[in-house]
């Protein structure tokens, strides 16, 4: 039915999903989603596959019905990897420019992207990303190509995510073993602010927080670039995790309660209000004072946003933020979550919706589908390259140009 | 990995110009090294080459053009008739059979040595049949003999190897001290494209680069711990049998460097040999800048590998060392010495001997010679008591047998095994710290917040 080179399928591995979302790119170029697979994930925390037959086995019912779905055969996905091992970091490279008339010219340019590009990592890691940012002529900071201008030193910065080779070859591994091709990783916060951010917001700087099962991402875009990313291994599982501590419930009863009566910040009419649990087996029906619930909810989130806080102050990327915070993940459809994340940062704040990408609008409207959608456009990116015959040097320099456009 | 080809002169000019004169100063111990066999003779023409004085060299072969090889060294040559005649019966008896009867030669080459290594592979005519007459006759002249003895490669089929380690045997009752060598462990070194002439020449190159090192150890003057003979000595209360390893490193982290290159060293590579053995001789010969850390640095290293052990070290001075590091280990590994107690131990002596349980008829005609020679250092047989002496011991273990039981059956308190607690849903994950915190743990009990 499709020309199997227009087919883009996004693949993340959640913690608490695992989704896989189908997309076509038409004559035109122009992405269109026509697929959405999903299963609930039971072999994934933190971002990290612990029980591979589990997430085997959940992968493919989710490949099965996106498969379906859009009525394609899926071969190749783009894979969103997470996990408290990935660290991001900003290098520079310098080359002085050795013309004589001092001209920097084309070839001063790939000189000197080498030199960012080389990076010092101990064996085990590898890089993920190595994203271009500006240049910086003779110090002069903000360039976006100095070819043709005239200076004696020529910067750039490259900001490169990196992870344990071992433990993002878990993925990839249970992936290859579905007999389907991976054909890049993609930081999955990366790919969520891809699918949520316009070129506008990137420019004025925004703030991404995917806020995951187990992890959550962050991701700085300001002047068009990558400015700072980041993982948290605290997710929604945590706030779960508390309630059920807290409340003295079981844990799929502190989910339940989270989805249906949670909050991020106390209400002021909470007090002495409760909600009663239906009974379990044989058990008495048990009074839950929201209060606490709402509580408890709410220091673990503005825990996550302090946290993200004071990584972004130390980066001192905080001033850079004028277009404000966007949630995304399953953490944003939890109620005033938003008006928390305000209230921490200080910033406008809301729930992100994927922008630019036509097709299933159930699919597009979700939070939590924010980083599958992402890569297929990250996947979109690359395949608009490849059909211009452009030689390209690897997923590295498309970021670049995604984030220059 | 360990080289042979270490240019220094091993031992003093005096045993060179006087080698029939025993000294009991032990710098100066008289040492000869037989080459028995195509074998033995290759690991001659090596020792040749890294300096060992050809004067103390004695190349026996039954094939003169095999002997010419090896130039410089004294050559014995024995022609097969006589190999059948000397090892066939007791070599005693039939003296008045020939003219040239070998054994008066081999006997005063023999002679005025305190040392004799015996240098051989076993599995062929010469090697097997010769090496234990030679080694009988060294230690009837006043000699400590110590035999490096290459054994068969598996492919070689099972008869070379019964016949190898039927050799053994007899050649492990004749000498004092047996270092095996299963030419096997080589296939550790080569690879696929090494030819099979290479392969034999990798196995020799170790095997001299072993005795070389013994021969330096033994003209090394002693600065601490044992002699090297003192230490095969120790080795032979445990086992005649024995594994040899040696290494060699230069320059500023020598120690270090050698112990690591000891630890690669193939007869100490596989699984389990070091950390099993049971007797562990460590010699260290340096220059005279030989440090004391040094000593201390290798040490640790070997027995932080083998805590079973008991460990007998030696350190000697070669002058003509210089900055090189030499470092040699004998060891008995568990299973050699366990198979010494227990003849039907179980197949698992794979290193030493795996086939001298085999039952075949090669090995039948070698079973039946033992009690020739010195009483076994494993395990004497008690000794005849008297019935009264016997019954008294007899009581005196029942006794203490009836007391252990009684201690048994005392209140001992144990202690409770620690009991982790469930971290809940992230039991499994790796735990998420930030600045020292938990963030696992629920952020209302982190932040003391009261619920009630």
């Amino acid at each position: 039915m499709f020309d199997p080179s227009s087919i883009i399928v996004g693949l993340e591995i959640g913690t608490s999903k695992v989704c896989a979302v189908v997309g076509e790119l038409n004559a035109e170029g122009a992405l269109n989603i026509v697929g959405l697979g999903q299963a609930r994930s039971r072999g994934v925390r933190k971002g990290e596959i612990a029980d591979v037959p589990a997430a085997d086995e959940d992968v493919r019912h989710a490949i099965v019905e996106a498969e379906q779905m859009a009525d394609v055969e899926i071969r190749n996905v783009y894979l969103a990897v997470t996990g408290s091992h990935l660290r991001g970091f900003n290098n520079r490279g310098v080359h002085p420019v050795v013309s004589a008339d001092r001209e920097i010219s084309e070839e001063d340019l790939q000189d000197v992207i080498k030199n960012a590009k080389t990076i010092n990592l101990p064996a085990q890691n590898h890089v993920i990303h190595a994203i271009r940012q500006h240049f910086l002529v003779d110090g002069q900071d903000g360039i976006t190509n100095p070819v043709g201008m005239l200076g004696a030193r020529v910067e750039v910065d490259v900001h490169v995510v990196h992870g344990n080779l071992n433990r993002l070859q878990n993925a990839i591994r249970t992936v290859k073993g579905l007999q389907l091709e991976v054909d890049d990783i993609v930081f999955s916060g990366l790919a969520s602010s891809l699918a949520l951010l316009s070129n506008e917001q990137k420019e004025l700087g925004s703030l991404v927080i995917d806020i995951g099962g187990g992890t959550t991402e962050y991701v700085v875009c300001a002047n068009g670039i990558i400015k700072h990313t980041g993982v948290l291994a605290v997710g929604g599982d945590h706030v779960s995790n508390d309630l059920a501590y807290g409340l003295k419930v079981t844990l799929s009863r502190a989910e339940q309660l989270k989805i249906e009566h949670g909050s991020a910040l106390p209400g002021e009419n909470d007090k002495g209000k409760t909600v009663t649990l239906s009974s379990e087996l044989g058990l008495q029906p048990k009074q839950i004072n929201l209060e606490h619930l709402h509580r408890i909810m709410s220091v673990r989130l503005e825990e996550i946003f302090q946290l993200i806080g004071q990584d972004l102050e130390q980066a001192e990327v905080l001033d850079y933020l004028r277009a404000g915070i966007f949630l995304c993940g399953g953490g944003a459809r939890i109620p005033e979550i938003a008006a928390l994340a305000e209230k921490v940062f200080g910033l406008s704040a809301g729930v992100a919706k994927t922008s630019s990408i036509s097709g299933l609008k159930s699919a597009l409207d979700q939070p939590e589908f924010a980083t599958a959608i992402g890569l297929v456009k990250f996947g979109s990116f690359q395949q608009r390259k490849r059909v211009k015959g452009s030689l390209a040097d690897g997923i590295r320099t498309t970021l670049g140009q995604i984030f220059r456009r | 990995m360990v080289s042979a080809q270490h240019s220094d002169k091993f031992s003093d000019d005096d045993m060179n110009q006087e080698p029939l004169a025993p000294s009991d100063t032990p710098a100066t111990q008289v040492l000869r090294i037989f080459g028995i066999g195509s074998a033995g003779i290759k690991v001659l023409e090596q020792l040749t080459n890294s300096g060992i004085p050809p004067s103390s060299l004695i190349a026996i072969h039954s094939d003169s053009a095999a002997l010419s090889v090896c130039a410089k060294a004294e050559k014995v040559h024995i022609d097969s008739k006589a190999v059948s005649r000397i090892t066939g019966k007791d070599a005693a008896q039939n003296e008045g059979l020939s003219g040239d009867d070998p054994l008066p030669r081999l006997r005063a080459l023999c002679a005025g040595a305190q040392v004799v290594f015996v240098v051989a592979g076993m599995g062929g005519l010469l090697g097997t049949s010769l090496s234990s007459v030679i080694a009988r006759t060294a230690r009837e002249t006043g000699a400590f003999v110590l035999g490096f003895i290459a054994l068969p490669f598996d492919c070689e089929g099972s008869q070379r190897a019964e016949l190898a380690y039927a050799g053994l045997k007899e050649f492990r009752d004749a000498a004092d001290l047996v270092v095996c060598w299963p030419n096997q462990k080589t296939l550790g070194l080569i690879n696929e494209g090494t030819s099979l002439l290479d392969t034999f020449t990798v196995s020799n190159e170790l095997l001299a680069g072993c005795v070389h090192a013994a021969c330096r150890a033994l003209g090394s003057d002693a600065a601490m711990g044992l002699r090297f003979l003192d230490l095969c000595r120790t080795i032979r209360n445990c086992s005649s049998e024995c594994l040899f390893a040696v290494a060699e490193a230069a320059g500023a982290n020598r120690a270090i460097e050698a112990a690591n290159r000891l630890l690669a060293h193939p007869m100490l590579a596989a699984d389990g040999i070091l950390q099993s053995a049971r007797t562990l001789a460590v010699c260290i010969v340096g220059g005279p800048a030989l440090a004391m850390v040094e000593v201390n640095r290798i040490m640790e290293q070997l027995q932080a590998r083998c805590e079973m052990a008991s460990l007998s070290m030696g350190a000697g001075i070669a002058s003509e060392l210089g900055d090189t590091l030499s470092l040699a280990v004998l060891l008995t590994p568990a299973r050699v010495a366990s198979s010494r107690t227990q003849s039907g131990a179980e197949n698992g002596n794979a290193d030493l001997a795996p086939r001298s349980q085999a039952t075949s008829s090669g090995m039948q005609l070698l079973e039946n010679d033992s009690g020739t020679r010195r009483n076994s250092r494993f395990l004497p047989p008690p000794p005849a008591l008297p019935p009264e002496k016997m019954e008294q011991l007899l009581k005196q273990q029942a006794r203490s047998a009836g007391r252990s039981r009684k201690n048994q059956a005392s209140f001992r308190q144990t202690q409770l095994p620690l009991e982790i607690l469930s971290k809940g849903r992230f039991d499994k994950s790796e735990p998420t710290i930030h600045k020292g915190e938990d963030l696992d743990v629920p952020t209302y009990i982190r932040r003391g917040m009261a619920l009630n």
